[in-house]
Parts: structure tokens; C-alpha cells; sequence
């Protein structure tokens, strides 16, 4: 029967096609850079275990049973409406489980958006069309990027650098993928933030808000170097300052 | 108590309820304001079903019914087709523009909203 | 039919056929025809937009249309999408079925359906005619957040029609949702129980309150943004005391229960198709009822899950209420399955599209508890990872059911049934090129692609996922071609077709195909809620006798 030829065999490819590739999914998430990073990828391995675990059983059935009961003659099949115990399980079990996936949601959060009371580096964040300042509170150090060139924000290792973000005229939004991490930069919002980065590396950053014609371009870097490396670079620029002004496009 | 009134009461009480509790938890001024009034909006739906509706009987809700014993209930005048729906569409539209760029559009245009509602009126007598 | 008295008025006879016959109708089906149908329209060109977008994004660093134009596609394509397509066809359908559904004669307001099909239609086209304007149509998203969406930045009088085009869309919806409840409330035929309704018309009930909470949030906040834009106003200006965040609140808090207006009633499409193609009763009646309106309480809760990022709102409330929505939706997947379970299942093409519903939404639903969780929405917020989570349940979900309506109800709408190998067809392009498009973008996400980009640098991996994802948008763009030309020899081959093609359940198998203008020659008993199955099992019982 044509329908049989097409639709089983074909549902159930893609279905198990999907469960394969979204194991490899969740290969391709940054490891996360900062120990809040961490905590979130952990977030992300329980959440896409679990996910995958109720698409194989739940995509299983829903595959699976127009192929077991498919019509076979004129006899109706058994004409039932309820099954209390079933309907009990299948309400009491996911609400165990969204109760346990929340008791880990809230746990990692606390600690991500704990904020240390002494951070080693303060850089106010200032978003604005199209690309970032970052001034180093306390110091006279300032990076200004355009869309061309792109600033980039040195913050050491192994020590907690304070994130404030602002924006000068629409919302940004401040996105590093390898922190996994982002924060929205709104007009008359003061957003604060923590990174304690414990892997070396240049790390990409992007805006993630829509804010006119040249957001693509809106990217940044965050350069983690060693904490004496660090203090030669801020001294560097505090004697010698590197703003880039904001030029044509 | 029928389904109606089930509906409205029971919606009205959770936006009043999850209205207290998003305000413990968050002490969020916007949010608050509104579940409230969404719930405050419910009761009302609720409190003209229980004013209003308490009597009504309907065919609908007679398990048993059958069309013989409701044939004959006059029920309503239905007007099969007219014209005014879409000439207020318009007059609405043109009410709206108008409210923006340019204020006599919007006058004449509230103008034959109003005709069209009196046609309305006047179609179903 | 009992106790209906009908007029007809003293109308010119220019009016009874034709154009003007469609212009004047109050006809419930043919209101519900003229949404379908212009929300079809609407489809095309929103995906001949998504096209375009799919065009510009299959390689890094192209620029085949400028930056403006890309901003101006993507905005009109989420707006065309969800307020002149997914929403307006569910109340289309709507419009057709319910008074079928429930054994009436028409909706309760005739007069007032007929307007909010035009202002709807005024609406839809005030919004597209932005781009003949000098600065050209909205672009500054879908949800034209201040103050991308201000006077400053938007100056043009695209963001205004926008605007203005949504809140007549948005009259539109109050008020037909007003005249479904109503209806349902008020017009039920002697034995239809509110217990007896069909599933489908209980979610256009919660739809129709949802509509009802949701909706004047919204015109609230459009109304403002227009004030600040053109009357000198300052709500949502930070630096005059106002709030930007405000703004948010205010479409969020609408933002949400549309995502679930855009979705109950294809649950309802879904529910009566798997439980017709199972040949059994649905399974869980009650718990789906339930599931509804917990669905739809619930949604009222969660706006901020969409704000999660702006450091703004409390996280766990949202976190907490988002999660909870996954069980009443749990409750409901486990009914579609219970309705299938030791059924005798046939998989025609609404049944092949009803089943891929359920295998998407279903992706799509776990990407949502996903992303409901603050900490992985870090991350995945704004990037294309959201970007299919949305798809998933709009696209593969509503969409799918769209597609699944269409075949299933057709006959009963046009007289005409579509071809069924060629539907199957258009099912498998459907099937794998959604999934060919939307899947890579979970990876692209995840690897750091933020949404709403104009280009992407070449990175690896980059540009072969977004190649695929753009072969799969040609893919759907071959089903959909499919689709409509199947439509079309169909109509024209136009093989008569009987009341009850499928073997259906409800009252709308009990007429012809299409129905007389008053519906019903005759209703069946009322005493279940499959008066046509009992109708049938009773016939056949009598028939045995003899």
C-alpha cells in the first residue's frame, strides 16, 4: 500500500536520523571558557539527555504505532476512552521530572549570576550602533571598535573581571559563544555580570539583538591572557591609549 | 452551574491568584497590574454570567434533547447578506489612518461609522 | 433546523452571485473560505520572503539584496506569517466548522464575523503597503522593540502602517473571538452538551479566550509606541522617565499567549484527524479539555521567558511557569497516542501530516523546556537555535496541521477531494525539507549564529549548514508547488463527493459536501460526542437486523 511505503518506513527515518544528530548537537557547544560557563554546559548536557530520552520514547510511539495498528480489515478496533492509572502516570511522571530539571535550572543560575563582592577587573560595557567601548573602570584605558575593526577586551585568567553593560541609543545584546553566556544592553537598564575565565584563548563575541542595518558586523573579541600579561597590557594602554574612533563604513 | 461560568470563575480566580503570586515572587509593578486586571476582567465575564445567564435554558445543554421538542423557538432574525460590514471595515480603517496623518479623514471616516452602525441597526429590525 | 427565521433583505440583484455576492456575504462558510484563502495568499508571500532570506544566507558574506531589504523581509515575513497566515486560517477554519461542529445554522454575530474578515484584510494590506512607501515597510523585526521601533531610528511611515495594520488585525481577532464563544455558548443543537462538542471546537474556545486576554495588551502597547511616535509622547523613552523594558512587558505579555493562539486550534485539527484515521473515540476527552485551558491559563504566566537575557525580570517565576506548561502539553501527546493506540490506523495525507505534527512539535516542545531554562537561554537566546525552536512548533507544528486541515476538510469545504498520492507526495517534501531546513539550525545556533543577521563570516561549518538549510527551504517551495497544483486538477477533474468521505465522526459529515446555505436538511441525535459515528454504528446495526 503506497501510504505504508511512504509514511512508516519514512517517519521513522527521520526520527532516528534526528536522535543521532542532536547527540551531535550538543558536540558542537562550546566547552565554555569561564567556571559559570561550565556549570551551564552541564545545564545543557542534563537538559539534552533528557530531551533526547523522552523524543526517543515519545517520537518512538508516535512513529511506531501507525505501523504496529495499522488498518488491516473493516472489524473496529476496541472502542476505548480512558485509562485513569495512565492518565495519572503520564501527568505525575513529567512533572517529577520538570520539578527535578528546575531544581538544576535554579541551582546553576544562583551561582552565574552570583556576583563576586571584590572583582579583580571592573569594564564598563557601553553598546551602541554598530560596535562596543569597553572602559577599564579605575583606569584610563578605553578600546572603541567600529564595525571594521572590532575592539577587543583583554580580561586575565583565573581572576573575576565585573561585566557593566549599557547601551547609548537601541538594545544590544553582548553574546560570547564560547562563555555561553549573553546579557541584553537596554536603554535605561544597567545590566552587571561576572566572568571568571579559566581557559586561555581569543573568544568571538556577537551582538545578538537587532539593532539596524550593520548588526552582522557588530562583533568584538575577549582576549584571556595570564594575569601579569594582563597588567603589562593595561599599563601599555594607560600611557599609550588605542581608541579607535568610529569611522566610515 | 454551567460550563460557562465554570469557565470564566475558574479563569478569574487563577489570574487573581497567579496575579498574588507573581507579585511575591517578583515585585514586578507591570506584571502584576497585569494579571490582575486580566483576572478583575474575568470576573466580570463571570459575574454577568451569573447575573444575566442564571436562568437561561438552553437546547444545547439538554442531554436528552431532540430538534422536534426546540422546532418552532423563534431564535433570531438572521440577515443573509449586507453590505454595511463592509463598508464600516473601511470606515474603520480610514478612522484609524486618518487618526495619524490627517484629521479630517478620520472625522469623515468616524462620520460613516456611524452610518454604517445606524444601517446595521436598522437592517435587523 | 429549530426556531430560525431568515431574511432576505431588499439587496439589489447584482448582489445575490458574483464578486458583490462575496462582498456582502455573512455567510459563516464563506467568511471562513475568504480567511483561508487570503491567509493562503498571505503564505505565499511570506515564503516567497523566506525565499529570499534562505537566498542571501546560503553562503557567508553575500550581499544578493542590500542590508535594508534583508531588514525588511525578515520583519514582514514574522509579521505576514503569524498575523495574516497561522492565526487568521485557524479562525477561517474556524469560521467554517464551529456552527457545523455544533449543529448551528451560522455564528452568532453573522454581520460581525463579515466585518472582521475585511478589517483583516484592510489590515494585512496597510501592513505590506509600508513597502511602497519612501523609507520603505517595517524593519525592525517582528516584535519592533523600542527604540529600534522609535520615531528616531524608524522614521519612515512603514513602522506607522505596521503598526496601524496590526491593530485592525487585532480588532479583528477580539472580535471573532468574541462572536466564537458566543456561539458555542448560545447555539449548540438540542443534545450537543458542552461535553459533547468536538475537541476542535473546545480549543477555538481556548483560543478565542486567550485572544480575548492576550490581545489588548498588545493594542495597548502599539497604541503607545504610535503616541510616542507621532503624538509626542515618552512611554518607552528611558531618558524622559519612561521605559524601554515596558514595552517588552507589554508584547511579551501578549507575545506569549499568541504563540499558543497560533497552536490550540491545530491541536484540535490534529486530535480530530487522529482519532478519525484510528477509527476510535479520542482518547482522554476530559484531559484534553483540561489541558486546553491549563495551556492556555498557564501561557498568561510566562511572558518573560522571552526576556530572560535582559537582566530585567525574575527569572525563576518565569523559569518555573514555563516548565510547568509541558506537562498539560505531556497530557495531551500521551492522549494522541492513547487515541492510536490498538486503533486501526490508516495514514492518508491528513493523517501522514498529523502524525509529522506530532513528531515536530515535539522536537520543537523540547528545544522550548530547553530554552526555558535561563541558563542554557544564555546561550541559545537570539541565536538560531531559538530560530528552530520557533519553526519547529509554528512551522512543523501549526503549519503541518495547516497542510493536514487542508486535505481533510476540503471536500467538505469545496465539494472536491485532493488527489491522495499526490498529497502524499507533497507530505514526504514537506516532511524532509522542513526538517532539512530547521535542523542544521540548531547546530548554527549552538556554534554562535545570532538570529536577524544579514550575513555570517566563513567559519567552518557555516555555510555547508546554511546551504542545507537553504536546499531544504527549495524542497518545501517544491511541496508547496505541489500542493497547489494538485488544488488545481482536482477542481477542474471535479469528482463528485460524498457527505462523509473519511468516515468521520462529527456533525459536519452529517450534511452534504459542501453544505446547503442553512447547514443542516436534517441534524442526527445528539447523545455522544460522534453523533455521525453513532449514526453510522445504528444504520449498519439496523442494517444487520434486516
Amino acid at each position: 500500500m503506497k501510504g505504508r511505503w511512504i509514511g512508516s518506513p519514512g517517519l521513522a527515518t527521520v526520527f532516528v536520523v534526528t536522535l543521532g544528530l542532536g547527540g551531535c548537537g550538543w558536540a558542537s557547544l562550546p566547552s565554555g571558557a569561564t567556571s559559570q560557563a561550565e556549570l551551564m554546559h552541564r545545564d545543557w548536557t542534563v537538559f539534552t539527555i533528557a530531551g533526547l530520552c523522552v523524543f526517543a520514547i515519545v517520537g518512538g510511539l508516535i512513529v511506531g504505532a501507525p505501523f504496529v495498528w495499522r488498518r488491516r480489515g473493516e472489524a473496529l478496533p476496541p472502542q476505548f476512552r480512558r485509562n485513569v492509572p495512565i492518565e495519572i502516570i503520564t501527568t505525575v511522571i513529567p512533572l517529577i521530572m520538570i520539578a527535578l530539571l528546575f531544581v538544576l535550572t535554579y541551582r546553576v543560575e544562583s551561582v552565574v549570576e552570583r556576583l563576586s563582592p571584590s572583582p579583580s577587573t571592573i569594564v564598563d560595557v557601553v553598546g551602541f550602533r554598530w560596535s562596543w567601548r569597553f572602559q577599564y573602570s579605575g583606569t584610563s584605558v578605553q578600546v572603541i571598535g567600529t564595525p571594521k575593526q572590532p575592539p577587543e577586551m583583554v580580561i586575565p585568567l583565573g581572576r573575576t573581571t565585573r561585566i557593566n553593560l549599557e547601551s547609548a541609543d537601541v538594545n544590544h545584546a553582548f553574546w560570547v559563544p564560547g562563555f555561553l553566556f549573553k546579557r541584553d544592553a537596554i536603554p535605561g537598564v544597567h545590566n552587571s555580570f561576572d566572568w571568571h575565565p579559566d581557559h586561555l584563548g581569543v573568544f568571538v563575541g556577537r551582538c545578538a539583538e537587532f539593532c539596524g542595518l550593520e548588526h552582522a558586523f557588530m562583533t568584538f573579541a575577549v582576549r584571556v591572557v595570564p594575569p601579569d600579561e594582563f597588567e603589562r597590557w593595561l599599563r601599555q594602554h594607560e600611557t599609550r591609549p588605542t581608541a579607535y574612533r568610529q569611522g566610515p563604513r | 452551574m454551567n460550563v460557562g461560568l465554570g469557565l470564566f470563575l475558574s479563569s478569574a480566580s487563577f489570574g487573581i491568584a497567579i496575579a498574588i503570586a507573581y507579585w511575591f515572587s517578583a515585585h514586578d509593578d507591570t506584571g502584576t497590574w497585569l494579571l490582575g486586571m486580566m483576572g478583575i476582567a474575568l470576573g466580570f465575564a463571570a459575574g454577568y454570567m451569573i447575573v444575566a445567564e442564571r436562568e437561561a435554558r438552553l437546547a444545547g445543554d439538554q442531554p436528552n434533547g431532540s430538534n422536534e421538542e426546540s422546532a418552532g423557538e423563534r431564535v433570531g432574525t438572521y440577515t443573509l447578506r449586507s453590505p454595511w460590514p463592509f463598508c464600516a471595515a473601511i470606515a474603520a480603517a480610514f478612522v484609524l489612518i486618518g487618526a495619524v496623518y490627517n484629521l479630517p479623514v478620520a472625522v469623515a471616516a468616524f462620520v460613516s461609522l456611524l452610518v454604517t452602525l445606524t444601517m446595521l441597526i436598522r437592517e435587523s429590525r | 433546523m429549530s426556531g430560525v427565521s431568515t431574511r432576505d433583505l431588499p439587496v439589489p440583484a447584482l448582489a445575490r452571485t458574483g464578486l458583490l455576492s462575496w462582498i456582502a456575504t455573512t455567510d459563516h462558510k464563506r467568511i471562513g473560505i475568504m480567511y483561508m484563502v487570503t491567509a493562503f495568499a498571505f503564505f505565499f508571500v511570506a515564503g516567497i520572503m523566506a525565499m529570499l532570506i534562505r537566498a542571501q544566507l546560503a553562503q557567508p558574506n553575500q550581499s544578493i539584496v542590500t542590508s535594508h531589504t534583508y531588514s525588511q523581509l525578515f520583519t514582514l515575513h514574522g509579521t505576514a506569517m503569524i498575523f495574516f497566515f497561522v492565526v487568521p486560517f485557524a479562525f477561517g477554519l474556524a469560521n467554517f466548522l464551529v456552527p457545523l461542529q455544533i449543529g448551528a445554522p451560522d455564528m452568532a454575530f453573522p454581520r460581525l464575523n463579515a466585518f472582521t474578515y475585511w478589517i483583516f484584510l484592510l489590515g494585512a494590506l496597510t501592513v505590506m503597503s509600508g513597502a511602497a512607501t519612501n523609507g520603505g515597510a517595517a524593519a525592525s523585526g517582528w516584535f519592533a522593540y523600542v527604540p529600534l521601533s522609535g520615531i528616531k531610528i524608524s522614521s519612515g511611515l512603514g513602522q506607522d502602517f505596521w503598526i496601524l495594520g496590526i491593530l485592525m488585525a487585532s480588532i479583528s481577532s477580539i472580535l471573532t473571538s468574541i462572536n466564537l464563544i458566543t456561539t458555542v455558548f448560545i447555539y449548540r443543537a438540542p443534545g450537543m452538551t458542552m461535553w459533547r462538542i468536538p475537541i476542535f471546537t473546545w480549543e477555538m474556545v481556548a483560543t478565542a479566550l486567550l485572544v480575548l486576554m492576550a490581545f489588548p495588551a498588545l493594542t495597548a502597547d502599539l497604541g503607545m509606541l504610535l503616541i510616542d511616535r507621532r503624538f509626542g509622547g515618552h512611554f518607552f523613552d528611558p531618558a524622559a522617565g519612561g521605559s524601554a523594558v515596558l514595552y517588552q512587558h507589554l508584547f511579551w505579555f501578549f507575545g506569549h499567549p499568541e504563540v499558543y493562539i497560533m497552536i490550540l486550534p491545530y491541536f484540535g485539527v490534529v486530535t480530530e484527524i487522529v482519532s478519525t484515521f484510528s477509527r476510535k473515540p479520542v482518547f482522554g476527552y476530559v484531559g484534553m479539555v483540561l489541558a486546553a485551558f491549563a495551556i492556555a491559563g498557564l501561557s498568561m504566566g510566562v511572558w518573560a521567558h522571552h526576556m530572560f537575557t535582559t537582566g530585567a525580570v525574575s527569572d525563576p517565576f518565569f523559569s518555573a511557569v514555563s516548565f510547568l506548561i509541558a506537562v498539560p502539553t505531556g497530557i495531551k501527546f500521551f492522549n494522541w497516542i492513547g487515541t492510536m493506540w490498538r486503533g486501526s490506523i490508516s495514514l492518508t495525507t491528513p493523517m501522514l501530516f498529523a502524525v509529522g505534527f506530532l513528531l515536530n512539535f515535539l522536537n520543537g516542545g523540547i528545544t522550548g523546556v530547553m530554552v526555558a531554562s535561563p541558563p542554557i537561554d544564555f546561550h541559545a537566546e537570539d541565536s538560531y537555535f531559538l530560530v528552530s525552536h520557533f519553526h519547529y512548533v509554528i512551522g512543523g507544528g501549526s503549519l503541518f496541521a495547516i497542510f493536514a486541515a487542508l486535505f481533510f476538510w476540503f471536500p467538505k469545504i469545496f465539494g472536491v477531494k485532493l488527489n491522495e498520492y499526490w498529497g502524499k507526495v507533497c507530505f514526504a517534501f514537506e516532511f524532509i525539507g522542513f526538517n532539512l531546513t530547521f535542523f542544521p539550525m540548531y547546530f548554527l545556533g549552538v556554534m554562535g549564529m545570532p538570529r536577524r543577521v544579514y550575513t555570517y563570516p566563513n567559519l567552518p561549518g557555516w555555510g555547508s549548514l546554511n546551504a542545507l538549510a537553504t536546499l531544504g527551504a527549495a524542497i518545501m517551495a517544491v511541496g508547496v508547488i505541489i500542493f497547489v497544483v494538485n488544488v488545481i486538477v482536482s477542481a477542474i477533474r471535479r469528482a463528485p463527493v460524498p457527505d462523509d468521505p473519511w468516515g468521520g465522526f462529527t456533525l459536519e459529515w452529517a450534511t452534504t459536501s459542501p453544505p446547503p446555505a442553512h447547514n443542516f436538511d436534517r441534524l442526527p441525535p445528539i447523545r455522544s460526542e460522534r453523533p455521525v459515528f453513532d449514526l453510522r454504528q445504528s444504520d449498519l446495526g439496523s442494517q444487520r437486523k434486516r
